[in-house]
Parts: structure tokens; C-alpha cells; sequence
């Protein structure tokens, strides 16, 4: 069993409490920000920003970090590129890798940038209800003329629900697969031209045989892709235009410097 | 040499705050040519306990040997074949043949070998030569089922354990896996099932271990298992049971209809005795 | 309320599923329906909202015809079914969320959908898993989550195909308690399945095979029906037994084998009397 990452804790607190649609458009400005800040103050800034706003939610700061650590590895590897394949000041060489000064700096600044972003990321989704996220993206996305690529927003918002909702089934039928496969004498590292369709297989026929079931029950129950109502009430509230009124100003702040 | 478990406990989530037990120093002894039944709640730890036999988990403590060997070996894979619930979730190629040739082939056999186990085992589940090209997803439930079980078959193996082999299949897709193996076990090869149909498998079961809450809690034979207080029955034995209780002099170890008659009849004409007596 | 007149469908590869369907479903009725894989007993239940319509013949809802593209939704209103497996009826991330999807389909304002959900979860005992994910929960529990999300849709008739093949005897049995305690309340109940034992509870069982209605009747009637082992059927051992019991004199009534505990408490009864 994996630890659950980005997952919501339900909780009443102010960040609980806003609009998500305010939320998402808060997540967006500070992904901006975060990627448009060039100076290590503004950083800084943007680091205490979120431990601010992580002390609203009452939550423990490590539920957020949880959300960094499957992206370790890639934040590492983006830093070493920079650190190496950035031409500058070369202190010292090591074999053929040559560190520059301008390539830590450089580094530094991009994993940095890459946890703040996951970090406010994971802020929004242990704050609000998933299926409020969905919902909101559905309202924020209403106005645009999406029936030209043949969707409408509520499909969109419903695949979204879906393909999260589906993600545990489908890790599930890898297990079980994995699991006959090797009863049978299977290994996985040694041929992959052999155990790749033995795995493949019968996971795509089980992943399409679950969309027929599941789009059965969802006929059933009414769905017909057009529109439909959703049980949350999305309401601005002053504390959502005040909210916003303020991270606003503060990203004027930070790009000012 | 028998399938050996001492003191075997197995956890989820080792060493994480969502902790829990599977199974608790579990013993097990099970020996060659056995038919074995599993039975337990959900979650009970019984689909646990099985992937131990071949490696698939490994316990947290305690030791598993299956015929001497640690499980992990490749020659204990062969040993012990495996057949899950859904035989959907293994099968993959296009025809019968390279799904049953799929486990020799696996072990390093040679195609002859390899074809002269699959023609073995498509006997063994009692298919005809003209089923090999057939595709395997064209089958009905307990065609898929048998074709599952022909492959673990193929590799010749001491000991087939399966884990709810007849769940989710109409009646007759029920009763030809039964019938198949009824015939696997008198061919010399040892069954250990996992199930909760007590109805239909109860009559080839020869030895029971039920598992609650990941201790076995009861193992013995059929006829002990019967006379057990606080065990889940099949409908008739747990009449007969209630029979029992009630004070009617029934033998209750029985569960099939025609011995549940014959034990109400006996009792019948005794009474019809004492009246005329009297 | 559900009429089948002279229904046929073949499946895409031509053979033929339902062949000529007559039948009729009233208001309130506890409908039982069996027959192996493959005798069109799914495909009868598909039709019974709209999911699949007739090739040939109609059916008709209340009055309205599931051919009917404008009448599916009002169909799907008053039609419920709750399927086999519980885990690809699941669309919600929560339970209260899944249970909210047929209502927000019905295009429910959002304070009629949250009464909607309370009142489900409160029918099936589900509020302490309002914020569980549906698939942390046992089989079980799942399928009570399938039903709570059908209900939320308050239909009239509820469909349930094959509900108990993936579950385990007891599950099983407290589904069955459900169905039985929605009839009561006054739902139209039709129950398909495999298993001849969940049908004592019936008030009519139609046997189907190779797309026919090769039987129809009381359950007392039909679940002692010796053509039923042709049918690829096992009959309930209790009844079995009764059957032969009969036989030799010992006359045990319809009623009592529904439970083992029941049977023999007859059995004692009538040993009494001699």
C-alpha cells in the first residue's frame, strides 16, 4: 500500500473554507509567480508565504512534503543537469563534469521552483474536496467554446473524476496479473519482448472490460455526457474576492523586487 | 516431503503507521496427494497465506519450506502451481495451445517436452486436441477457468493451489471445474483451495483450516470439522446440526441430501417403532 | 408498470439473445429471475431501462417506450439497476460523492441532491464511510454503495443483476436482507441471479434459457421443478430434501426451507406430533 499523496483532509479551517475556483486561480498566479521569480529573496518570500498559509490549514508542514518526495528524483536530475551543462565559473573538475557557479545557482533556483510549485499544488488538494476541484474546473472552464474539439466542460470534469477514481483499480489488476504471470514461471527483468505482453494483455482487456461495466452503471444512472448539476453550491464569498485582492498585490510585491 | 509453515507471520505496510497482521503464527502442514479447503471470512488472510506457498509473499517471520526448499527457488514455482480467481487476468495469447505452453516454455523446456505437457494437461481438464486453436478469450467462464488450471498443470506440479476457483461462475461453469478437479486430485496431485462455497466444494474436501482474523482457529478432517462448535456449514450439515440440538438423535456429521435423509428416516422409523411398541 | 411485448435482440455476432419476450412486471411485485450464463437473463435486465433497446417488439415503462430516445432519462428515473461487480459501478472519489452522481445527472438543484445522498446513506447505514473512498470498503459494503447510489435516483422499480456472484455467503445474505426489506417498503424488486437459493423471498420466478422463458410461476412451484437440472440449475439442498422427504411421508411445508434453522425446527415439530 502507498502512503496517499495529494490527498484531501477534510477540515474547516479558512483554506477550507474558500471557493475552490479561488483556490485553482491561486494555485495558477503562484505557479506564475513561482516560475517568474528570478531573485533569491523573492523565493524566500514565496517559501515563507506557504509556511503562512500551511499554518491556516492546521495541518502537520510533512503532509505537504509527502507530495515532493515522488518527484525527488526528477528535481534531483533537473539540478545536476544545470549544475553541469551550465557553462560559467568552473572552481574545480572532477574527471570530465565540470560544476560551474552559475550552474549551482541555476540548480538551486529550478528545484526550488519545482517543490515550491507541488507544494502550493498540495495545498490546494488537501484543502478542498476533490470532486469540489472537478467541479470548479468544470465552472472555470464553461465560458470557453470547448464543443469545437467535440467535449464540453462536463465531460471534461467527469473524465477527470474518472481517471482519478480508476487509478487504485488499475494498480490493482497489475498486482493480480503480476501475480499469475509469476506463478507461471514468469520474471520480469530477463525478457521483456516475453513478459511485457504477458502482462499487457490481459491488463488491456480487463481495463476495457471495466469501461464497458462502468459505462453501463453510469448510463444507468443517467449520465448522458450533456449537462448536470453538482450537489456543491460554488459561491465567491467576500473572503474569496479579499483573498484574492491580497495574493494579487502580493505577487505584485515580489515581482516588483 | 509436505509443504511446511512454522510460525509464520506476515504483515502489510511493515514498519508504517498503517501496520495490521495478516497472519499470526500460523502452523500448516500440508502433504502430497491432500485435498485441502481454505475457508474464512474476508479479509481473514487465507489469499495471504496461499501466496506464501510459492514465493509470492515472504513471511515477516517464521519459515516456509515446500519440500525441503525455500520458496523463492524457481523449482518450488513449479512444484507449486497457482490459479487465481479470474483466469482473465492471466490470459493473453491467441490461442489455447501457446496459453498452456506458456509455463513449460517459461522453465526452459523444449518444444517437444513442452507439447507433450500441454497434450497432457489438456487431458488432465478433460478438453479435447480440437480446443488448442481455439482463442482463449472466445471460452465461457469455466472454459477460461480450465484453461487457467491446464496451464498450471503443464509443469507438472505436486501441489495446485487455488484461490477461489469457482467464484463468479454460473452453475454448470461451477460443476465442470469441480469435476475437473475431482479428476486432478485422484491423478496423485495435491489441492489446496481457497473458497467460500462450503455447498460445492464440501463433498471433495478431506481436510479443513479455517482462518479468522489471520490465526487458523480450526484444521482437521471433514468428519472432525462437522462436529466442530462455531464453524461456518454447508445448508444441510447445519440443519442436521440444529437437529442435533434440538434433541433429535441424528447423526450430524453428514452434508450431503441423500445421507440427511437417510439419518431424518432412520430416526423417523425409530419413533414409528416405540408407538407401535407402546 | 414494465411490459415486454414479443422482444427480441440478437447480440452483434448474430446469435440471438431474447427470442420473442412476453412479459409483464407490476407495481410492487418481487420478480425473481434465473438461468445459466448465456441465457439472456442479462440481456432482459438491460432492457428494462433502456440501456439496451428491442431489435424487434417493445417495451414499455409506465407507459413509455425505451425506443423512445426523449423518454430514456424519465425511463432511467423511475428504472434502477444495481450491477454485478461493485467496482466499475463506482464513480465517485467518495462515497458521498458516487452517490451524488445520479441525481446531479437528473440535473437536481444542489440542495435536493444533498438531501437525496443524506437519505441514501442513511437507508443503507452508510454515513459513518460518508468521506471513505468506495474502494477501501469490502465487497459488501460496496455493493451497498452501488445500491445507495441508485437509490439516491429514488426510482421506483430496482434491477439488481447478479449482485451477490463476487461476494461472500454472508455479504451475500445481508444484501439479500436489503432487497427483501425494499420490497416490504414498497419498491418493485427484480432480482436476477444463478443461485435458486436467493429466491424464496420472490413472489414469482421466470426461469429463462437460450433466450426463452422456459418457466414461470411460484417459487414453491418452480424452485422443486425437476426440469430444472436440465436447465443446467441446482436446486437448494433444503428444498431437494424436502422434495424427498415428502416422499416417505414427512411433510415438511414451503415455508419453513427457507433456513436451516427453520427446516429442522419443522422437522422436530412433526417427529413431536407422531
Amino acid at each position: 500500500m502507498q502512503e496517499p499523496v495529494f490527498s484531501y483532509v477534510p477540515g474547516v479551517s479558512f483554506l477550507h473554507t474558500l471557493d475552490p475556483r479561488t483556490k485553482l486561480a491561486a494555485v495558477m498566479l503562484l505557479g506564475i509567480l513561482v516560475f517568474r521569480t528570478e531573485s533569491f529573496f523573492g523565493i524566500g518570500a514565496l517559501f515563507a508565504f506557504f509556511f503562512a498559509l500551511a499554518s491556516f490549514t492546521g495541518l502537520p508542514v510533512g503532509v505537504f512534503f509527502r507530495a515532493v518526495r515522488p518527484m525527488l528524483l526528477f528535481i534531483i536530475f533537473i539540478f545536476l543537469a544545470q549544475l553541469f551543462f551550465t557553462e560559467g565559473r568552473v572552481p574545480a573538475s572532477f574527471w570530465i563534469l565540470q560544476p560551474s557557479i552559475e550552474g549551482l545557482q541555476n540548480g538551486l533556483r529550478l528545484s526550488v521552483r519545482f517543490i515550491l510549485l507541488l507544494l502550493f499544488a498540495a495545498l490546494m488538494t488537501a484543502s478542498t474536496d476533490p470532486s469540489a476541484i472537478t467541479c470548479g474546473i468544470e465552472r472555470i472552464l464553461r465560458p470557453l467554446p470547448l464543443h469545437w474539439l467535440g467535449v464540453n466542460s462536463f465531460e471534461l470534469a467527469t473524465m477527470m473524476n474518472l481517471s482519478i477514481a480508476f487509478l487504485p483499480l488499475l494498480f490493482e489488476r497489475v498486482e493480480r496479473t503480476k501475480a499469475a504471470q509469476a506463478s507461471r514461471g514468469m520474471y520480469f527483468g530477463r525478457n521483456p519482448f516475453h513478459s511485457v505482453p504477458a502482462l499487457v494483455i490481459p491488463l488491456i482487456r480487463g481495463i476495457v472490460r471495466d469501461a464497458e461495466e462502468l459505462a453501463l452503471a453510469m448510463e444507468s444512472r443517467g449520465y448522458q455526457g450533456t449537462r448536470r448539476t453538482s450537489m456543491h453550491e460554488l459561491l465567491m464569498q467576500k473572503r474569496d474576492w479579499v483573498s484574492l485582492f491580497a495574493l494579487v498585490s502580493f505577487a505584485a510585491l515580489i515581482l516588483r523586487f | 516431503m509436505p509443504i511446511i509453515l512454522e510460525n509464520v507471520s506476515f504483515f502489510y505496510s511493515r514498519n508504517t503507521p498503517l501496520e495490521t497482521a495478516a497472519l499470526k503464527d500460523v502452523n500448516l502442514r500440508i502433504e502430497k496427494g491432500e485435498f485441502v479447503g481454505i475457508l474464512g471470512e474476508k479479509g481473514a488472510g487465507k489469499s495471504t497465506l496461499i501466496k506464501l506457498f510459492n514465493g509470492l509473499l515472504r513471511p515477516d517471520s517464521g519459515k516456509v519450506t515446500v519440500d525441503g526448499l525455500a520458496p523463492s527457488s524457481k523449482e518450488v514455482k513449479r512444484r507449486v502451481g497457482m490459479v487465481f480467481q479470474q483466469a482473465a487476468d492471466q490470459l493473453f495469447c491467441r490461442t489455447v495451445y501457446e496459453e498452456i505452453a506458456f509455463g513449460p516454455l517459461n522453465f526452459g523446456y523444449t518444444r517437444k517436452e513442452t507439447e507433450e505437457r500441454v497434450f497432457e494437461a489438456l487431458d488432465a481438464v478433460s478438453f479435447d486436441r480440437s480446443m488448442l486453436l481455439r482463442d482463449p478469450f472466445s471460452l465461457s467462464g469455466g472454459e477460461m477457468q480450465r484453461v487457467a488450471l491446464a496451464g498450471a498443470l503443464a509443469l507438472r506440479p505436486d501441489y495446485l493451489v487455488l484461490d477461489e476457483p469457482i467464484t463468479g461462475l454460473d452453475p454448470a461453469g461451477k460443476k465442470e471445474i469441480l469435476d475437473t478437479l475431482r479428476k486432478i486430485k485422484d491423478r496423485g496431485t495435491a489441492i489446496i483451495t481457497v473458497t467460500h462455497n462450503l455447498k460445492g466444494f464440501f463433498p471433495l474436501l478431506e481436510r479443513i483450516v479455517l482462518i479468522q482474523k489471520g490465526r487458523i482457529s480450526y484444521q482437521g478432517s471433514r468428519k472432525e470439522y462437522l462436529e466442530t462448535e462455531n464453524v461456518p456449514l454447508p445448508p444441510v450439515a447445519s440443519m442436521m446440526r440444529e437437529l442435533k440440538v434440538r434433541g433429535v438423535p441424528v447423526n450430524p456429521a453428514v452434508f450431503t441430501v441423500e445421507e440427511a435423509l437417510e439419518e431424518i428416516l432412520k430416526v423417523k422409523s425409530m419413533i414409528e417403532k416405540e408407538k407401535a411398541e407402546k | 408498470m414494465i411490459r415486454f411485448e414479443n422482444v427480441s435482440y440478437n447480440y452483434p455476432d448474430g446469435t440471438p439473445a431474447l427470442r420473442n419476450i412476453n412479459m409483464g412486471i407490476k407495481k410492487g411485485e418481487y420478480i425473481g429471475i434465473i438461468g445459466k450464463n448465456g441465457s439472456g437473463k442479462s440481456t432482459l435486465s438491460l432492457h428494462l431501462n433502456g440501456l439496451l433497446r428491442p431489435q424487434k417488439g417493445k417495451v414499455m415503462v409506465r407507459g413509455m417506450d425505451t425506443g423512445d430516445f426523449s423518454k430514456l432519462q424519465g425511463i432511467r428515473k423511475i428504472v434502477g439497476i444495481v450491477f454485478q461487480n461493485p467496482e466499475t459501478q463506482f464513480v465517485g472519489r467518495t462515497v458521498e460523492e458516487d452517490l451524488a452522481f445520479g441525481p446531479e445527472n437528473l440535473c437536481l438543484p444542489p440542495m435536493e441532491i444533498r438531501r437525496r445522498v443524506d437519505r441514501a446513506l442513511a437507508e443503507t447505514g452508510l454515513e459513518k464511510y460518508r468521506y471513505h473512498s468506495p474502494k477501501t470498503l469490502s465487497g459488501g459494503q460496496g455493493q451497498c454503495v452501488a445500491l445507495a447510489g441508485v437509490l439516491a435516483m429514488e426510482p421506483e422499480c430496482l434491477v439488481f443483476d447478479e449482485v451477490t456472484s463476487m461476494l461472500d455467503p454472508d455479504s451475500g445474505k445481508a444484501v439479500l436482507e436489503r432487497v427483501k426489506r425494499l420490497h416490504e417498503k414498497g419498491k418493485t424488486i427484480v432480482y436476477i441471479t444463478h443461485n435458486l437459493e436467493e429466491l424464496h423471498a420472490a413472489d414469482r420466478i421466470i426461469v429463462m434459457d437460450r433466450g426463452r422463458i422456459v418457466l414461470e410461476g411460484k417459487p414453491e412451484n418452480v424452485l422443486s421443478d425437476p426440469s430444472l437440472r436440465d436447465l443446467g440449475l441446482t436446486p437448494p439442498s433444503l428444498i431437494e430434501l424436502a422434495e424427498h422427504l415428502k416422499n416417505h411421508g414427512v411433510a415438511v411445508p414451503w415455508e419453513k426451507t427457507s433456513s436451516p434453522s427453520n427446516f429442522a425446527e419443522e422437522i422436530c415439530r412433526l417427529f413431536l406430533k407422531m
